[in-house]
């Protein structure tokens, strides 16, 4: 099937926007960022309250607000979704994923001292995040299909096991390198999705090197070999009660929590900016100026965050546990009364968290994200045309969420 | 009432400048490059509120057209009027709010019937069609786990008595031997006592029976132990801890398909925990008292021991219970106790004395080595 390609018209088109001049434009990506605290708040409260049933409509909700709010050139995105399609897909995704599952079970309690545990490591190991890996491909299609901009739809060629087979030879060549060519194993991965990702009848090509992420990939790897082999003098610690040893272990310690997750940070935002640079569709052009610096804080603001949820819970938990505890012992009943009150805690804990996990990091992270990111030459669009029949879609498409296989 | 919109045709993502306007059956879009009038029918309009705008979409037959229009939303709602609150709502495909609403209350109203009778239908149903070769390889591979939680429960590795100690090994095989004269099981029995500061005692899937060490230390007289060992043995008798294990990875996987999430955790793990802090139900437990009682009664011992032992042990009114003690796992209730007096009062004939002459019984009492007073 021959799909053509953005091709930049000589000619303004006949309904085109209201400008008269045809020259380049650029614009970049704007986040709105609308109330969510509600919708967050409901959608976590009904998800507990159907016993996790309603986690589909919750997702397909904020999914609508995240694409609604992500704003190119006054228009903002679509997403057109549905709970029950994602329900449908996680029954489904149950199909596959509950026989091998049961196989697994069956295997570790029959197969005996050696065939058992090897059989379910296999499935365990291998099988298990191959079907994962497939299933995360699908889902990104499905999202890619519920996704319009300008009533145009977006969607997906190629195939699962095609990805599965270029992780499963990337995967080999990382570990044969000892994680060197992770950059590489990365860019290869990305490079599938963007050639396969269609707005219309545009295509993306990936031009990316991964090259320029060496340096930062580098940083991390040593750093990551320089924690491991301070944590190596764990063994004299305990032995001699070597005080050098001690040093370094507590040292690697502290690199681990600190200097190792920035290096992680710094390297995605390296990866993401390299990326989206690589990214076309046609003459479409993208540019993203993401710094590890802003990113970090978000991160840095979540941990806070999340402290004093738990310093705040802790210290409620402390201040009015003690009561129940204590009448609880005089009489066992209490706790039977009790159960409502401890089930309305751990619903707010919940909220709780579900507020300060939306506002405090997913959405400054999309927002950040967002408007980092610059399209050139848009005035392209133009030339992109819906495609037919992307609607036809099999009701085995929305292997998504359920298992969230992919972010 | 005319309104200036932006029109996107769903073929191209080019806006096309529009004036809209109010048909009776629906709206009329009017581009302003003078190309034909699109009319859309009131019944495919569907509407989103962004701030101010009204983001308009089109659903023809259930599926999305592509088509899409915003204008001021004050214009549209005023050019609406009462049909506004006609306009149907939502996605293509996409249910109402009632029929979610019905279909989670039918779904919840489900897992909870699963919960509370299916499964352990499902279990007691699946029990019997378990040949004994597998529940043995069950109890096999579920025992290191079992151990593992009983450590990790009383804080220092376990250990099995009488592997080193041929005389409390012979009276204790005395015992098993005597109760289960006459008397056919699927299997052997493995009985071992178990040296953790925990007064239990419970059975595994294929005939394996720990007894922890405090019992033999309260007993007051082999008829008293026996008594706990001849319940235990009904408990195997009665398959009752594949029924506990079959009910336990059947919950386990019910609660991760609700919850999403059935990968997580290790099946065996689950089930050594199942095993380890099992509370077997009220009928269980009587079953396994009757069973005592006939033992006991076949071997000539003392069928109302176990109450006596239970009622030593047994601080009715009193607080500080583990979890993994033996009233945890076996509620002893004043209704268990009269139910064994009866049974034992039917019986035929005295008791013709302990089920271990002296001799086995100190042999037995020092199978961990020397007696030690709780």
């Amino acid at each position: 099937m021959h799909v053509p390609t953005i091709q930049r018209t000589a000619e303004p088109s006949p309904w085109g926007p209201a400008q008269s001049s045809p020259g380049e434009q650029s614009d970049s990506l704007d986040a709105v960022t609308a109330p969510l605290a509600g919708q967050v708040v409901a959608g976590t409260l009904l998800t507990v309250i159907t016993l996790g049933i309603y986690r589909f409509w919750y997702k397909t909700a904020l999914r609508r607000y995240y694409w609604r709010n992500t704003r190119l050139a006054g228009d903002g995105f679509e997403y057109t979704g549905t709970g029950r399609e994602l329900f449908v897909g996680f029954l489904i995704a149950l199909a596959i994923v509950v026989p091998i599952y049961l196989a697994g079970t069956l295997v570790s309690l029959f197969g005996g001292q050696v065939l058992g545990p090897t059989l379910a490591g296999i499935l365990g190991v291998l099988i298990m995040p191959a079907v994962v890996q497939i299933l995360s491909y699908r889902a990104r299609r499905y999202r890619l299909t519920r996704t319009r901009y300008r009533g145009v739809q977006f969607h997906q060629s190629g195939s699962g096991t095609a990805y599965l087979l270029r992780t499963i030879g990337w995967l080999v060549l990382t570990m044969v390198t000892l994680g060197i060519a992770f950059p590489f194993f990365r860019r290869a991965l990305e490079r599938y999705k963007i050639e396969n990702t269609w707005f219309g009848s545009a295509q993306g090509s990936f031009e990316s090197e991964a090259r320029p992420l060496l340096g930062a990939w580098m940083a991390l790897w040593v750093m990551a070999l320089v924690v491991i082999v301070l944590f190596g003098g764990l063994a004299r610690t305990a032995d001699e009660g070597d005080i050098g040893a001690i040093f370094g272990v507590l040292l690697a310690l502290i690199l681990a929590f600190t200097v190792l997750p920035f290096l992680w940070i710094r390297y995605r935002v390296h990866e993401f900016r390299t990326f989206t640079a690589g990214t076309r569709f046609g003459v479409i052009t993208f540019a993203s100026t993401l710094t590890t610096g802003a990113v970090t804080w978000i991160w840095i603001r979540y941990y806070l965050a999340l402290f004093g949820l738990m310093l705040a819970f802790g210290g409620l938990m402390a201040v009015t546990g003690g009561l129940p505890v204590l009448a609880a012992v005089a009489n066992p009943l209490v706790l039977l009364g009790l159960a409502p009150v401890l089930l309305i805690a751990a619903a707010g804990f919940l909220v709780a968290l579900a507020l300060v996990t939306e506002l405090v990091f997913r959405r400054p992270l999309w927002a950040l994200r967002v408007r980092s990111v610059t399209v050139n030459r848009l005035d392209a669009l133009d030339a992109v045309v819906q495609q037919a029949g992307l609607n036809a879609t099999g009701i085995g498409e929305a292997f998504d969420t359920g298992f969230d296989v992919a972010g | 009432m005319d309104s200036p919109g932006r029109y996107f045709d769903g073929q191209r993502p080019v806006p096309r400048s529009v004036t809209v306007r109010r048909l009776a059956a629906g709206l009329d879009i009017r581009p302003e490059d003078d190309g034909p009038a699109i009319i859309w029918p009131l019944g495919e309009i569907r509407l989103e509120r962004h701030g101010a705008e009204a983001h308009l979409h089109r659903v023809t037959a259930d599926r999305d057209t592509g088509e899409r229009l915003t204008l001021p939303l004050a214009a549209f709602e005023l050019m609406m009027g009462s049909a506004l609150a006609a306009l149907p709502s939502g996605r293509a495909g996409e249910a109402s709010n009632r029929r979610i609403l019905v279909w989670s209350v039918a779904a919840i109203a489900s897992v909870v019937f699963l919960l509370l009778v299916g499964l352990p239908l499902f279990a007691r149903l699946a029990v019997p069609l378990v040949p004994w070769r597998w529940e043995e390889a069950i109890g096999r591979s579920v025992e290191p786990q079992v151990v593992e939680f009983l450590a990790e429960r009383s804080g220092r590795s376990i250990r099995f008595c009488g592997r080193d100690n041929p005389a409390g090994r012979a009276a204790l095989d005395a015992m098993v031997s005597r109760l289960t004269a006459g008397t056919t099981l699927r299997g052997p029995l493995v009985v071992d006592v178990v040296d953790i500061p925990l007064v239990n005692a419970f059975a595994m899937p294929g005939g394996r029976i720990y007894l922890f060490r405090p019992i033999l230390d309260m007993a007051e007289g082999p008829d008293e132990v026996a008594g706990v060992l001849a319940h235990e043995i009904g408990h195997v008798r009665n398959r009752d801890s594949l029924r506990a294990i079959i009910h336990g990875g059947a919950l386990s996987l019910v609660i991760g398909l609700v919850i999403g999430d059935v990968t997580g955790g290790s099946t065996l793990a689950i089930m050594g925990k199942v095993l380890a802090g099992q509370a077997y139900s009220r009928e269980n437990e009587s079953e396994a008292d009757r069973v005592s009682v006939e033992l006991m009664r076949k071997a000539g011992a003392d069928p109302r021991a176990i109450n006596l032992f239970f009622r030593r042990i047994s601080p009715f009114g009193q607080a500080s219970r583990s979890v993994t003690d033996l009233l945890a796992a076996h509620p002893v209730t004043e209704d268990r106790i009269a139910e064994v007096e009866r049974l034992a009062a039917g019986s035929a004939g005295q008791p013709r004395g302990p089920i271990l002459d002296t001799g086995e019984w100190q042999a037995l009492k020092s199978i961990c080595g020397a007696a030690r007073k709780p």
